[in-house]
């Protein structure tokens, strides 16, 4: 051991903070080394100055009333210990972490009350042989197809449904609200494949990458017929679009699909609540 | 029969003004002394003190450490030291811990020589780093064991023996350079036992 580390020993050792072991060992050493000797003497002679140069003064008198100033009174109830929240332990930990999953996912699946959705109007024909019930707030998939006049009517309101809530008739199908935007993040087979109006016989793009989607999509692509769509400016008409009526808001910002130029593609819009595009651009997904 | 600290503290909780008024009278002197020691300054020394008694009083419910409240008081007081470090980042006067300079005044000069070496030996503690005087301060002036002052400062043991022999190795050196020489050991005495 160098001289450094009996030094600091030999400090913890005129503060009686060595255990019995390294204190046999401290007097052992210091009999041997000279320079650790003196270092030693030169603590020795030190401490005395420190303990009385730390004078203890006594504590301003104003300092007990600058205090008790700041003490509110108390008011009725008395300042108790506050309950503190401590996780449950044993079995509860075990027990309220699936209420808890459960209640988030009934608070999830619930749909909200200022969402209001008009229902299937814009379901085309084909895309019937699926029924699918819209839900109130949540996003409803339109497939544009060739050939499949998939033009929506905008005054054709699914039998049964209401502006108001979810169509009684239609089978609830067991999707939850955040679904669609979940999709949007999906590859583009995974939408083919989930796409209500999907038709295995219709011939669709080969690569799902974003690259080649988006060498395709009207806005980059270099087709030499390229798709022409209102300015997002224009089209996006924003807050004040109606939320009632999320057609309106697709007409002006989604490209109609041609079926005569759009042979062979089938463009999957997947559209997000109506008054998110208030709040948010418009995303394409190709 | 004065109440304890923990019969304070639970007076305190039930809404009585006054056990916290007791508590603030046992223990001022040592919050504000500690204040002073590491600050510097008498006047940032109550602003703190006066803080850290009301963090005390805002964490009562919280307070665990049975029989420890002024082991309890002084961590709050080192924490709240060293955010008022951090924030001013000034450096230490000292000008105001020498105000007992008119009580030695009129005294024997051997009582102004004695002054004289305080007041060197505290400006030599005041030029040393921050993490250094702490231990310096909580060692002398408070007197707390290495474990203790480990606790207080949340570090291991190991550091505090190695802050404090460094500290003393500084304020020997910066003490013979302004030729404070301290009480020189007597030839042939012992060396004194291991202990206070």
């Amino acid at each position: 051991m160098k001289c450094e580390e009996w030094e600091i020993w030999i400090s913890a050792y005129h503060d009686d903070a060595l255990d019995p072991e390294r204190l046999l060992k401290v007097e052992a050493h210091l009999t041997g080394c000279e320079a650790c000797r003196e270092y030693n003497e030169a603590i020795t002679a030190l401490e005395p100055m420190l303990r009385s140069a730390m004078v203890r003064v006594d504590a301003p008198e104003t300092l007990f009333g600058r205090v008790m100033s700041q003490i509110p009174e108390p008011v009725g109830a008395s300042p108790r210990r506050r309950p503190t929240l401590r996780p449950p332990r044993g079995w509860l930990s075990f027990g309220l972490a699936p209420v808890g999953v459960a209640i988030c996912l009934l608070m999830a699946r619930q749909p909200p009350d200022s969402r209001v959705v008009t229902a299937p109007t814009v379901e085309s024909p084909a895309s019937t042989s699926r029924p699918e019930a819209p839900k109130a707030g949540g996003s409803t998939r339109r497939s544009v197809k060739p050939g499949s006049g998939a033009r929506p009517s905008s005054g054709a309101p699914a039998p049964g449904a209401s502006p108001s809530k979810a169509a009684p008739t239609a089978p609830p199908e067991p999707r939850p609200e955040l679904a669609p935007l979940r999709r949007l993040n999906q590859r583009r087979p995974r939408r083919f494949q989930d796409d209500l109006a999907y038709d295995p016989s219709v011939r669709r793009h080969r690569s799902s990458s974003r690259r080649h989607a988006r060498r395709r999509s009207p806005l980059l692509a270099n087709n030499p017929a390229p798709r022409t769509m209102a300015p997002r400016s224009a089209a996006y008409s924003g807050p004040s679009a109606p939320a009632s009526s999320w057609l309106s808001v697709v007409d002006y910002v989604l490209p109609r699909a041609d079926p005569e130029t759009s042979a062979g593609e089938g463009t999957v819009f997947v559209l997000p609540a109506a008054e998110t595009y208030a709040a948010t651009p418009t995303r394409y997904e190709y | 029969m004065p109440n304890t600290d923990d019969e304070l503290i639970a007076q305190s909780l039930d809404g009585r003004r006054e056990a916290f008024g007791e508590l603030v009278l046992r223990h001022q002197k040592m919050v504000y002394n500690q204040a002073r020691a590491v600050l510097g300054d008498a006047h940032a020394a109550e602003d703190l003190a006066q803080e850290a008694f009301l963090h005390a009083y805002r964490a009562l419910a919280g307070y665990r450490a049975e029989g420890r409240f002024p082991a309890w008081l002084r961590t709050i007081v080192t924490r709240l030291c060293l955010n008022h470090r951090r924030d001013t980042r000034r450096e230490i006067a000292w000008a105001d811990l020498t105000g007992h300079a008119d009580e030695m005044a009129d005294g024997p000069d051997s009582r102004v020589g004695e002054w004289e070496q305080c007041r060197q030996v505290r400006g030599a503690i005041a030029a040393l780093a921050p993490d250094y005087r702490d231990v310096i301060v909580l060692r002398y002036l408070e007197e707390l064991s290495y474990t203790e002052i480990a606790r207080c400062l949340g570090v291991p043991v190991s550091t505090v023996e190695t802050r404090l022999h460094r500290a003393k190795k500084q304020l020997r050196l910066r003490l013979l350079e302004c030729g404070v020489q301290g009480e020189e050991t007597p030839a042939g005495a012992e060396t004194p036992p291991a202990g206070r």
